[in-house]
């Protein structure tokens, strides 16, 4: 919203203020200014009027003339030299003395000082139009007509500079969209009087037409509670004059006529939005404020078709609507150059309803963007009488009968009752009662003091939407008295005893541990393309977002792995060589028909991505995912040992090279390890191999108590160890083989030492061996707690377990 | 005789420290000390001898045995040690780079949340979480934003069909679930489950249904900051950012609260910062972050009484922090993850 220097002084004097000063103290009102603009001439000082007394040519230049120039009518003349050659003596020029600084496009300025020009001193200089900021024309010296005094500065000869802010307001100030707005903030900070425009029109009110070209205004809906209409007749439609021009197209407004250009002056002036229908073109002289039909067909201001539905509040005639309320007015109503009888609306809308119907029709103007805000309900008296002043003088014409009103103005002031204690409970520190009503009644607000009490009732008008509460009040006291009052201590709080979200300090963990393994910690974006995800994840339907904003962007993520694939595509396509990455975020999956949100953490890595080295290396392979997979689990508090892995069916895993454990329905998470599928990478641009793991996980998973481990007393005596190689089929897991002879060597040790460990110690296929089948061997370790075991019990023991198993394998010999 | 041993001595002086194997040492020494070796046939000439001579002469071959057998030990300890260099291989070339996967790195929106994070636990915060899904009321009306709130519109927060179900997010009634347009939702769900006093932070994902540029991204992280207690009062809002703008930008950094407006704290304010270091954006004030006392209306919907409780909350912008504190001038690298940008910020 602009907001012009030269209007807001019509209600506040604000001539002893500077515009840094006032740029500084609207944002900590609470207005932000996007920028400040100056319109004519910029503010200058020592630039003067100066009649040019003699020319004597420069004894060391061709070009460049010696003056004497008259700068005050009651001192000496000043010597100049000058380059130009526009002028002749007597001629009357602007004269920038010493200590002037005039404006350079840069912004930095340029600051006049007396001076030797090729030896002749210049005691200031004469400028052309541009060298003033007063535009484009540098042909020679701007010469003043009508002979100012010789003297005046020169803001003085050039009035129309006027300084416009572009504010901002945050949704809660209706009341400051608009010049007396912006003018009561400022009379507040700067402690000066805000005095508001006359007005004259009769303060006469109806809800009975008294006039013939209106006959009656009916609300048929919640959301218009107050409306106004005036009836003006014999109005001359022209242009408005100069003075009216300048300030609208200050503030961005183009002139129209003078009737809408009133309209128009009322809004920037009260923030009152304002609407003149032709009175010829209201049919059946009735006004009915209703909802739209479904489907409705309306045409606005601007040529444009609109499509409506009962969302949307309509200003209607007796046949159909007249206007979209509050956004916009028809086509068919507008006022035009034969308009001679005009009736004005002030209104109070429904602000929600205005913003909604102002987004769904995308119709942004200056009045929805005020009735989005709430406007003042009783301002729309003050605003109406105003506008009748204003046409009335500007196109002639007279208010026929009293204004029509019809329903009641929605808010009034409010009395609130403070306590100077409860203040300083909020703010923190001691300010005194009379600081306090001091900055209610700058606001406009009444303070009622009981003597001697901590007290206050203040009266709020009903321009002010926000304040309704004591907490508002203590914000308005804040906001007047200056947050830069507010004392810095130190933080004072009490010791927390609370713990960090088991899920953070997972993940910390993770990324820690991952990091240190090599991967590259990557954050990608949470909503990805619903084909993608279909196409490689199952069950993805529910993923879909209802009103994405991209179809790239339309549906959550239901794995990290999407994402990661991605980073080691681009990373390739860069030449980055890398180990691998690895994410920690939400994903969502579809569990029994309901969307869950779970936790996980994916890794990927690339072994052909690794780039040359002086030395081999073995490869990193599946079961790099494993252990890597395991580990997460452990950081998860989960014990992989005890898990069975299968194979997944997921199709974003290779078939047949990965493998995965657990559901987030039953053990509350799903671990996943492998290489994944060719054709998913084909997808994602990679030509490779790219191993991964995942985990997900509920988030309580994390927030599972673990009980401080118990120690288990361990042998003191040396353990025993015995090998034995098996020759199975090559679709024997070896987990199901390991846990074959564990059973076995337990049963035969039984009752005379332990079996401590079992481990696979060498797994062989090729010369020697079937072709189907593979050689693996297992190495058992035996340990007593009571003795050191002796070789023949525990070749006995050996024997019985490997004749066991020679029952139902072939052992190598 | 005593020249006899006195040559043997030096012979094996000589030859053990020449020895090249383990074999080698072992024949030296048994050709004075083995069975056929020469002192062993001294030694078996004792009884021949003088009886006055016996003792000397058994002294001498004592001492002759105490002179070889460490020279023996010291022979197989110097050939024992040759032979571990030699599995050593051969001198590596120091200056080489090591095959090995080089450490990972943290990406740099983790390690600023971790920075801020850090700084609110010596405060006395601790790490609170939610969901990324949550609803309309947990994100809006909980927080006072009516229900006509621009904020709540579809052409700015993303929202999910109305028949869908999701098994562990919390509805309050029946309303829509939405990916929450800010991490204040963790406030609300937090007060819920834990009362007050609570002093926490929350960090995570945002979400508005924004088109992506430099600045703007589909989501966002934030770190939302909350304090209940008895008396919190605006010094002491305004104490622990003064506090969190120094720790991360240094002791030169400066705060201004400047009024503005957000409907789930009253008073409100926009926080300013101002730094020394910071490049272009070197002392001025910057933009940072909304803050404000908790409306009261706030406390009331998750059942806290505002006369008994009161609070400060903020959001911080992680990806803006981030930006300021790295120079980084286009969001869209935290989401690329191009390793030449991951890498510049490896700890």
């Amino acid at each position: 919203m602009k907001v012009s220097l030269n209007w807001l002084n019509d209600y506040v004097d604000l001539s002893d203020v500077s515009i840094d000063e006032i740029s500084e103290a609207l944002p900590m009102l609470g207005l932000e200014v996007e920028s400040v603009q100056t319109l004519g001439l910029p503010p200058l000082k020592n630039v003067v009027v100066g009649q040019i007394l003699s020319r004597d040519p420069h004894p060391d230049s061709d070009h460049l003339g010696v003056c004497m120039v008259k700068v005050d009518k009651d001192a000496e003349p000043i010597q100049i030299v000058c380059g130009a050659s526009n002028y002749k003596v007597g001629d009357r020029v602007p004269v920038a003395l010493d200590g002037a600084e005039l404006p350079t496009e840069d912004g930095k300025g340029f600051k006049i000082k007396v001076s030797k020009l090729r030896g002749v001193v210049s005691n200031g200089m004469m400028c052309s139009a541009r060298e003033l900021g007063l535009g484009s024309d540098h042909s020679g010296l701007l010469i003043l007509q009508n002979s100012p005094e010789i003297g005046t500065p020169i803001n003085d000869v050039f009035t129309d500079t006027d300084t416009v802010f572009e504010v901002e307001l945050t949704a809660n100030r209706g009341d400051c969209a608009s010049h007396i707005g912006i003018a009561r903030e400022l009379a507040a900070k700067f402690s000066k009087p805000l005095k508001m425009p006359e007005l004259k029109a009769a303060e006469n009110y109806s809800e009975k037409s008294q006039s013939g070209l209106l006959d009656s205004v009916e609300l048929d809906t919640q959301n218009c509670p107050f409306y106004l209409a005036a009836c003006i007749r014999d109005v001359k439609i022209a242009e408005s004059p100069e003075w009216m021009k300048k300030r609208l197209e200050a503030v961005g407004l183009r002139p129209i006529n003078n009737v809408v250009d009133v309209t128009n002056y009322v809004l920037m002036e009260y923030g009152q939005p304002l609407h003149s229908f032709d009175a010829a073109k209201i049919r059946e002289k009735k006004i009915r404020v209703r909802q739209a039909d479904d489907g409705e067909v309306f045409e606005t201001l601007d040529e444009k078709t609109h499509t409506l539905t009962p969302l949307n509040t309509m200003v209607c005639d007796g046949v159909g609507p007249v206007a979209i309320a509050g956004v916009m007015g028809g086509k068919n109503s507008e006022v035009t150059d034969e308009t001679t009888d005009l009736v004005i609306e002030s209104a109070y809308f429904n602000p929600g309803n205005v913003r909604a119907t102002s987004r769904k029709l995308n119709i942004n103007t200056d009045s929805s963007y005020r009735f989005a805000r709430d406007v003042d309900p009783q301002g729309t008296i003050d605003a109406s009488r105003r506008a009748v002043d204003l046409i009335c003088s500007l196109a002639g014409g007279h208010q026929e009968g009293a204004t029509i009103v019809a329903g009641k103005p929605p808010r009034g002031d409010r009395m609130i009752e403070i306590s100077l204690p409860y203040i300083i409970d909020r703010i923190g520190f001691d300010v005194l009662i009379d600081e306090v009503a001091d900055v209610f009644r700058r606001l406009g607000f009444t303070v009622e003091m009981p003597s001697g009490g901590t007290n206050l009732r203040v009266t709020v008008p009903s321009f002010r939407c926000d304040v309704d509460r004591p907490i508002d009040l203590v914000e308005e006291f804040i906001r007047l008295y200056g947050s830069e009052h507010i004392p810095t201590q130190m933080p004072l709080t009490r010791a927390s005893l609370r713990n960090d979200d088991p899920v953070f300090t997972y993940a910390r963990a993770a990324a820690d541990y991952l990091s240190a393994e090599g991967f590259n910690e990557c954050v990608h974006y949470t909503l990805r393309s619903s084909v993608q995800t279909q196409k490689w994840h199952d069950n993805a339907d529910i993923l879909k977002l209802a009103n994405p904003l991209t179809a790239d962007q339309d549906s959550l993520r239901t794995s990290l792995l999407d994402g990661l694939a991605g980073a080691v595509a681009l990373n390739i396509d860069n030449a980055n060589s890398f180990y691998g990455f690895f994410e920690n975020g939400r994903v969502f999956a579809k569990v029994k028909d309901s969307l869950t949100e779970l936790v996980s953490t994916a890794f990927v890595f690339a072994p052909d991505a690794r780039g040359a080295s002086w030395t081999k290396r073995p490869k990193a392979d599946f079961f790099t995912a494993k252990k890597t997979a395991c580990d997460m689990l452990s950081i998860l508090g989960v014990d992989a040992s005890r898990l069975n892995f299968k194979s997944p069916t997921d199709k974003i895993w290779q078939d047949g090279f990965a493998a995965t454990c657990g559901a987030v329905d039953r053990e509350g998470f799903k671990v996943s390890f492998g290489a994944l599928n060719l054709g998913f990478l084909k997808d994602a641009g990679i030509d490779g191999i790219v191993f991964a793991g995942e985990l997900l996980f509920r988030p309580e998973v994390a927030a599972r108590k673990k009980s401080a481990a118990k120690f288990t007393p361990f042998s003191s005596f040396p353990p025993s160890e015995r090998d034995v190689a098996l020759i199975v089929p090559k679709s024997i897991a070896a987990a199901d083989l390991k846990h074959e002879i564990v059973k076995i060597a337990k049963a035969k040790c039984k009752g005379q030492f332990d079996l401590e460990d079992v481990n696979i110690f060498d797994l062989y296929s090729g010369k020697g061996v079937e072709d189907d089948k593979k050689s693996m061997a297992f190495s058992m370790r035996f340990r007593s707690a009571t003795k050191t075991l002796k070789a023949e019990e525990v070749n006995k023991v050996f024997e019985a377990i490997c004749a066991e198993l020679s029952k139902k394998y072939k052992l190598r010999a | 005789m005593e020249d006899k041993i006195n040559e043997i001595i030096a012979r094996m002086e000589k030859l053990l420290p020449e020895a090249q194997t383990a074999a080698q040492v072992s024949n030296i020494t048994a050709s004075a000390l083995g069975p056929n070796g020469d002192l062993t046939a001294i030694m078996k000439t004792i009884p021949t001898l003088d009886p006055k001579q016996r003792p000397l002469v058994g002294k001498l071959i004592n001492k002759a045995k105490q002179a070889i057998e460490p020279l023996a030990q010291a022979a197989y300890a110097r050939i024992e040690q040759a032979r571990k260099v030699e599995a050593l291989g051969e001198k590596p070339d120091i200056t080489l780079p090591s095959p090995e996967a080089a450490r990972g790195t943290i990406h740099p929106l983790t390690q600023t949340i971790r920075r801020i994070c850090d700084t609110f636990k010596k405060a006395g915060f601790t790490v609170a979480e939610a969901t990324e899904i949550d609803t309309e009321w947990h994100c809006f009306d909980a927080l006072n934003t009516p229900a006509d709130h621009p904020a709540r519109d579809a052409q700015d927060t993303l929202f999910f069909p109305p028949e869908l179900k999701v098994d562990n997010v919390s509805k309050h009634a029946d309303e829509l679930y939405l990916l929450r347009s800010h991490t204040s939702t963790v406030q609300i769900r937090a007060m819920l489950k834990e009362g007050a006093p609570i002093k926490i932070v929350a960090p995570g994902r945002a979400f508005r249904r924004d088109t992506v540029d430099a600045t703007h991204s589909a989501n966002f992280h934030q770190l939302e900051c909350l304090c209940i207690d008895k008396d919190v009062r605006l010094t002491d809002l305004k104490a622990i950012l003064a506090y969190l703008f120094k720790d991360l930008f240094g002791e030169s950094a400066k705060i201004r609260l400047r009024p503005s407006f957000f409907p789930f704290t009253e008073p409100s304010f926009e926080v300013d910062f101002m730094t020394e270091n910071l490049g272009r954006l070197s002392n001025r004030w910057i933009e940072i972050m909304g803050c404000g006392l908790v409306d009261p209306n706030v406390l009331k919907n998750v059942g806290l009484d505002p006369n008994e409780w009161s609070g400060y909350a903020f959001g911080l912008g992680v990806e803006r922090v981030a930006m300021l504190m790295h120079s980084i001038d286009d969001i869209r690298h935290f989401y690329a993850n191009d390793l030449r940008f991951l890498r510049q910020f490896a700890k």
